[in-house]
């Protein structure tokens, strides 16, 4: 029988010299020890292996002469010893990668979170979160942080997303653990955005955060660390009107008297800061035009307060999506005029990146 | 029968919320109000044992939309059934989208009127002095059959559409006014702010909540069928169902955002099938996912706002040509659905085989097949060649623990992946394409048959070493390396190598303190990164943003050089993504991690901890520097006065600071 073999072949402490003498022994001392599940075993369950108290402690037979000492005590065991007495029969599902789990390498033993003799929800010493959050207190702060997993509102434990046993609760990328429940994000999409389908946590923290929507950082801040932001956020550099450019970043009061300087290498010319200048022209950082009010309701500092803020409102589709953004600003161009990067995975010269990419859609 | 017992307990009680902050950030789960709360709630415990069978009933009751059961059958160890129904709302986000509002409303000719640039002998323009709502004349105000003849350059103010659904144009008298009323006919009239760039936002649904309720069932069903093999059955459906705000934007050459509200209702089904089978010292088990993710509701439509470049009557000059001919679709494509959620369909099936062996050796097998497909289709703007893509993954694991000696542990791993997602390409036809565009025709090859790009198909391998040693009864030493590489079938995100190295040491002083120290640290090489992200540096001058074909421009040996800022030469809108060199990433290259803790627990109802954890990244990749500092001290203490009464106090401190250093260009597009 499996359960023979197994008490036979594999390595398990032992007191030497002690057989059994059946659980209705123990139980003369022992009485109502035996409430949980492990005190009902049968041989159909041990699979042919000892059954009873003497499964898990050994044999009795030098502890009944012995005043209480002559027995396995998880309490004294190392915890390999005592994983080893409980893989006897826990060796399969969760339980399968227990030796390498970080548990194990971190010496936790099997009886630090599980009392095998209380009955209860598969016996454990506490409650998930609250067992957990014994040793990983600052996981148990972050989910207090104002975005956060509904862990403290009792609808989600650690045990739905990590296997205490081994790793995540997956065996495929990290990525699919969440997936479980955020499906809507599975795709495959057509337009996608990579650190997608790398890893959720490159921009999320699952365990809470101060940001919103469990965001390792608020926005833009977090996407401005892989992109650079764009558009009017100071419309400096836009051949446009003196009159009309809104400065108001560079030049917040409007008191910088400006130089616009022709194009084509033509020599400077002051005081223009009324006409339009022509295209090709620049202005000197150093010395900018004026600015005029404009009419924007929010006042001066409305282009910086749209495109500081949130990303997302015109990326929305961020996760990915099916559909074309509104443009496609810079698609496989071969060759292009002033050369640039080439794409080595689109066979020509061009195209970072890809038309219809910007998930705006 | 003699050893049977049951137990129960209820609980009633009740809860108080008060919220001075977004109700959505702070009270996300709140049960009932978004805002403050009240209630009552009830809990239920019902526990009953024999000696052969077991039932267990835990119920958590706030209201309809918030509440818990879970029933747990155990009938001989040999049958078990367990089935929960969990369901929690959830407040979403409302961007009120009020911080959307900037324009430049006058171009070249601030004082121009359309009158000035409507061909002359146009039908279907009339003017007529714009009004407020106190019937004071604001500006000026035309009747437009349609928008594409409005200028973006010289466009003075606002568009808008009335609600017979005349379109309509204004150009106020000043910069303040942004509304303004018709007088005959008289109509309300919605109004968009437009002219040479212009941003708004609007909500249109400023009074609504925002929520989804989230409800799922699970069933699993386990059956010993004989000492060495159990059968699982597992059911699961989770439904979403609620109200989201689904944005839109539009361009050129506003940027208009739009607020609505979209209804979600998606379902995710699982059913699972598997076994475990013990044979001797082998432990196999198999599971079967059948997975299905329906979105049942109807795309979110748009009419997006006229295109005012492409439009070969009114377009930007051709020095301007920025994005001429580029423009998929606009308000001639009618309403178009966005913000949608793709359907999929996954099965995954897992196998593993443990066998143990004598001297505590372990090892481990397992193969992992998962596979998901989702159905795609032409959109407007967008053509594609399949009709659906389906990403594999492939999974292979090996591990293997040994003690070649008492106080050693050894465990080796290995693991190989491949994720491959089949080919695919997509054609982008611009509106403009037949159009003789003063920008020039485009070309319809640049945008036909673009190849889909999967960004994380490719092979990974891991492999990793870990040793625990116990240097004494109470303290172990342990030690661990892993290296791991991920060659992306993209050659543009490159092949990602990371190597961690781990130490810990752990350890109790006499009975009451415990104690543990951590070190590890990670090596990166080439992390996902944005490749050419931002800047482009002129090779000429070293000098970022300006045009190299172009006389170069700006301070050089302290002299000032006229020339072309990209953004506003002629490349720009055209090639500058393409000219850019900086990569870009808030993924680091070297982690250095420290994590020290100590316990220390006088009795068995006291126990005190202090923690603090430190973390250093950083990156230094092409033109870019990015770090990241985290530091983290805690100090908890927990008190059990009775067995039925704990108390936790816990102090946690965070504090982050991330810096990412690159040259940002200040450009205008």
């Amino acid at each position: 029988a499996t359960g023979a073999i197994r008490e036979k072949q594999l390595t398990l402490p032992v007191i030497d010299g002690a057989t059994p003498v059946g659980q209705q022994v123990c139980l003369e001392c022992h009485e109502g020890v035996g409430a949980g599940i492990h005190a009902h075993l049968t041989d159909f369950q041990t699979m042919g292996g000892t059954t009873g108290c003497e499964a898990c402690h050994g044999g009795g037979s030098l502890h009944v002469d012995a005043d209480g000492d002559k027995i396995l005590k998880f309490a004294e065991l190392r915890p390999e010893e005592s994983a080893a007495v409980c893989a006897k029969c826990h060796s399969g599902g969760k339980l399968m990668d227990w030796t390498h789990s970080e548990h194990a390498l971190v010496d936790v033993a099997c009886t630090d979170c599980h009392s095998v003799h209380a009955g209860g929800k598969v016996a454990l010493k506490k409650q998930d979160p609250e067992l957990c959050f014994d040793c990983h207190q600052e996981q148990m702060a972050q989910s207090n942080f104002p975005s956060h997993h509904p862990v403290k509102e009792g609808k989600m434990t650690c045990g739905d997303c990590h296997n205490p046993h081994g790793d995540l609760n997956t065996d495929e990328l990290a990525r699919d653990l969440c997936l479980d429940c955020h499906a809507r994000h599975q795709g495959p999409f057509i337009f996608e955005h990579a650190p997608v389908e790398e890893d959720c946590t490159i921009c999320h923290n699952p365990h809470g955060a101060v940001a919103s929507n469990l965001l390792k950082q608020n926005e833009p801040f977090l996407c401005l660390q892989c992109h650079e932001s764009h558009f009017h956020v100071t419309r400096l550099g836009g051949s446009v009107p003196a009159n009309n450019v809104a400065f108001s970043a560079y030049n917040p009061d409007g008191s910088l008297a400006g130089t616009p300087v022709a194009g084509s290498g033509s020599p400077p010319t002051g005081g223009d800061t009324t006409g339009s200048v022509a295209q090709g022209t620049f202005v000197n950082p150093a010395d900018p035009p004026a600015t005029v009010q404009i009419s924007n309701t929010l006042g001066e500092h409305s282009w910086q307060m749209a495109f500081g803020t949130r990303c997302t409102v015109c990326h929305l589709a961020v996760h990915g999506s099916d559909l074309p953004s509104a443009t496609s600003p810079s698609v496989n161009r071969t060759p292009s005029p002033l050369g640039g990067i080439a794409d080595p995975g689109s066979g020509d010269g061009q195209g970072w990146p890809s038309g219809g990419l910007g998930l705006t859609r | 029968d003699a050893t049977a017992q049951s137990t129960g307990s209820i609980e009633v009680g009740g809860a108080i919320i008060d919220i001075k902050d977004d109700p959505t950030r702070v009270n996300k789960y709140s049960t009932s109000l978004p805002d403050d709360d009240s209630g009552v709630y009830g809990k239920i415990n019902l526990d009953a044992a024999g000696e052969s069978t077991s039932v267990r009933l835990d119920g958590e009751f706030h209201d309809q939309d918030s509440s818990t059961y879970q029933l747990d059958i155990n009938a001989a160890n040999r049958l078990r059934f367990r089935s929960s129904h969990d369901k929690f709302n959830v407040w979403l986000n409302h961007d009120r989208l009020d911080y959307l509002n900037a324009g430049i409303p006058s171009g070249g000719k601030a004082a121009a009127t359309l009158d000035g640039l409507i061909a002359a002998g146009t039908a279907g323009y009339a003017a007529q002095p714009a009004q407020n709502g106190d019937g004071a004349t604001v500006g000026k105000i035309w009747s437009v059959p349609d928008f594409n003849w409005l200028d973006p350059n010289n466009v003075t103010g606002y568009i808008g559409q009335g609600a017979s659904g005349q379109l309509y144009a204004f150009n106020p008298a000043l910069p303040y006014y942004n509304t303004a009323t018709i007088a005959n006919p008289p109509e309300a009239i919605k109004w968009q702010q437009v002219g040479r760039a212009s941003l708004y936002g609007e909500d249109f649904v400023p009074n609504r909540d925002f929520f989804m309720t989230r409800e799922e069932f699970k069933n699993s069903f386990d059956i010993q069928v004989t000492p060495n093999v159990t059968l699982h059955f597992g059911h699961r459906l989770e439904k979403r169902e609620g109200i989201d705000q689904s944005i839109a934007m539009s361009k050129c050459t506003s940027c208009h955002i739009t607020g609505q509200s979209k209804r979600i209702d998606e379902e995710t089904e699982d059913l699972r099938l598997g076994a475990t089978g013990k044979f001797g010292l082998l432990t196999v088990d198999y599971e079967y996912l059948n997975r299905e993710f329906r979105n049942r509701t109807s795309d979110p439509l748009r009419v997006f706002d006229p295109a005012l470049a492409p439009n070969p009557r009114t377009q930007y000059t051709t020095g301007n040509a920025t994005f001429d001919n580029r423009l998929l679709y606009d308000y001639e494509a009618g309403a178009i659905p966005y913000d949608v959620t793709p359907e999929s369909d996954k099965q995954s099936h897992v196998l593993k085989a443990r066998l143990d062996l004598s001297n505590n050796t372990v090892l481990t097998g397992s193969y992992v097949n998962a596979e998901v497909e989702s159905n795609k289709a032409d959109s407007v703007g967008m053509t594609v060649n399949k009709s659906q893509i389906t990403t594999q993954y492939d999974g292979y694991g090996l591990r293997l623990t040994v003690r070649p000696v008492q106080r050693l542990a050894l465990n080796l791993r290995g693991k190989v992946e491949e994720v491959d997602t089949s080919d695919f390409s997509y054609s982008l036809p611009p509106m403009g394409t037949g159009s003789a565009s003063l920008g020039g025709v485009p070309d319809p090859a640049y945008y036909t048959d673009l190849e889909r790009h999967a960004s994380n198909d490719g092979d990974k391998l891991t492999l990793g070493i870990d040793g625990l040693y116990r240097l004494g009864r109470k303290t172990t030493l342990r030690a661990g390396y892993e290296y791991e590489k991920f060659d992306r079938d993209y050659e543009e995100l490159g092949e990602t190598e990371t190597q961690t190295v781990k130490l810990s040491l752990k350890t109790r002083f006499g009975k009451t303190v415990s104690a543990r120290a951590a070190y590890s640290y990670q090596e990166i090489d080439e992390p996902l990164h944005n490749p050419h992200g931002a800047m482009y540096v002129d090779p000429v001058t070293g000098l970022p943003y300006y045009d190299k074909d172009q006389q170069t421009s700006g301070v050089i040996d302290g002299v000032w050089q006229p020339g072309f800022l990209i953004g506003s030469g002629p490349s720009y809108g055209t090639d500058f993504y393409d000219l850019r060199t900086a990569d870009l990433s808030n993924l680091p290259e070297s982690i250095h991690e420290v994590k020290l803790s100590s316990t220390w627990s006088p009795s068995a109802s006291f126990a005190a901890t202090v923690a603090l954890r430190g973390r250093f990244e950083e990156n230094d990749l092409t033109s870019s520097d990015w770090q990241q500092e985290s530091y983290s001290p805690s100090v908890s203490f927990w008190y059990a006065p009775t067995d039925k009464l704990n108390l936790t106090f816990l102090y946690n401190y965070l504090g982050q600071r991330a810096e990412s250093k690159f040259c940002q260009g200040w450009y205008d597009g």
